[in-house]
């Protein structure tokens, strides 16, 4: 799904540059849940900010967001979305796994996501930074869980005077043993004065490899 | 009341309705919904505001740019078309009492209630500059000095809420997950 911000050409570009990072975020994860993961092909969709939930899905279902700050040559938000019985199973796969040690404690789920969004931006941003030439960090994640719209409306409010796109990378993991996939979504907002940045770099990127 | 008819207002959306019905919301975070009521002739109004002012006169303090009289003022453009009215505190107030008072509510009897504007990331900056703080200052500031009286609300905390504004009863019930409902009650 796309806007008008970006060209065919700069979508197409952006959907490669994620798929690099997606491969990159399996290989991460695996390392980090020591348990082996498949991954689905990512989803992209370039939308308008309050369009999120047309993806995300029911507004009031609960989910568990991490929310991260973009900084460097482009800034804006990132948030790292798991819903509710998603995240259940990958909390049943970290306390499966042999290379962890999870305190038992209420928030224990809450730190794997945060933990898991932590690492996938983190890939994302660094695909972003090989086939761009774009350094954007990310900030220390923080975590809520609650409704989906109320985790992420405030930022959509500040967003939606300002900025026009928001990018959202739907990842499905299947893990070994289980049947089904799991659903994250990671979601970056360029803030309004770093998009151009963000498109141009995509643009010159894009020209540099199709010659 | 599980009968009624069930409007969902959605971000920056706004309606009003004649009983019986339900207005509901959900997923408030630093959103704020504002409820406006007639109990004589049981019509309401919600809004679900995101943002304390519109950007159209944002050099003003809050409210100030729109004449004293413009509850008077029946029929004029409150927006440019193009602008969405409910997504703003100031419009959406003078929204909802016109359409409210087009509808046959009195303007003396109606009364507000308010809920919303949590902050959800606990280690965000401390919530006076919060957009959730900042939204409900905005809104009561306003109807103070629209002089509507703010009957009852369920503001601020770390939860999101969903609302249920039942327009029979003048109740409103609020939901936070982990399935508690509250009701907003005259507690101001």
């Amino acid at each position: 799904m796309t806007n008008n911000i970006l060209t065919p050409e700069q979508f197409d570009y952006l959907e490669e540059m994620m798929n690099i990072g997606a491969g990159n975020a399996a290989t991460a994860l695996e390392q980090f849940l020591k348990s082996k993961f498949d991954m689905c092909m990512p989803i992209i969709h370039a939308i308008v900010p309050h369009k999120a939930f047309s993806v995300i899905g029911d507004p009031a279902q609960t989910v568990t967001c991490v929310k991260m700050n973009m900084i460097g040559d482009c800034t804006g938000k990132m948030f790292f979305v798991v819903p509710q019985k998603q995240q259940e199973r990958l909390e049943n796969i970290a306390i499966h796994s042999d290379g962890l040690e999870i305190k038992n404690s209420d928030k224990s789920g809450i730190s794997v996501v945060e933990e898991i969004g932590n690492i996938l931006a983190g890939v994302y941003l660094t695909s972003i930074h090989d086939l761009c030439r774009l350094n954007i960090y990310h900030t220390i994640p923080v975590a809520a869980t609650d409704m989906a719209q109320a985790v992420l409306d405030e930022t959509i409010a500040m967003m939606s005077a300002k900025s026009e796109l928001l990018i959202i990378i739907v990842n499905k993991f299947l893990a070994a043993e289980q049947d089904e996939a799991i659903d994250t979504y990671l979601i970056m907002i360029p803030d309004v004065n770093s998009l151009k940045t963000l498109t141009d770099s995509i643009r010159e990127a894009n020209r540099l490899v199709r010659g | 009341m599980s009968v009624d008819k069930r409007i969902i207002v959605n971000m920056g959306e706004g309606a009003v309705r004649r009983a019986p019905a339900v207005i509901a919301s959900v997923g408030l975070g630093s959103c704020v919904v504002l409820m406006l009521y007639d109990p004589g002739p049981r019509i309401g109004g919600l809004a679900h505001i995101l943002l304390p002012n519109s950007p159209v006169h944002s050099s003003g303090e809050c409210g100030q740019r729109y004449p004293d009289n413009w509850k008077r003022q029946r029929g004029e453009n409150i927006a440019p078309p193009d602008k969405p009215v409910y997504l703003y505190a100031d419009t959406a107030l003078i929204a909802l009492f016109k359409e409210m008072t087009c509808m046959g509510a009195s303007s003396f009897n109606i009364y507000a209630m308010i809920a919303g504007g949590a902050r959800m990331f606990s280690e965000d900056e401390p919530s006076v500059n919060g957009m959730g703080a900042r939204n409900i200052m905005s809104i009561k500031k306003l109807l103070k000095r629209e002089k509507i009286s703010v009957i009852g609300e369920d503001t601020g905390g770390s939860q999101g809420r969903s609302v249920d504004f039942h327009l029979d009863s003048g109740r409103v019930m609020v939901r936070t997950i982990g399935g508690s409902i509250r009701e907003i009650i005259d507690n101001v």
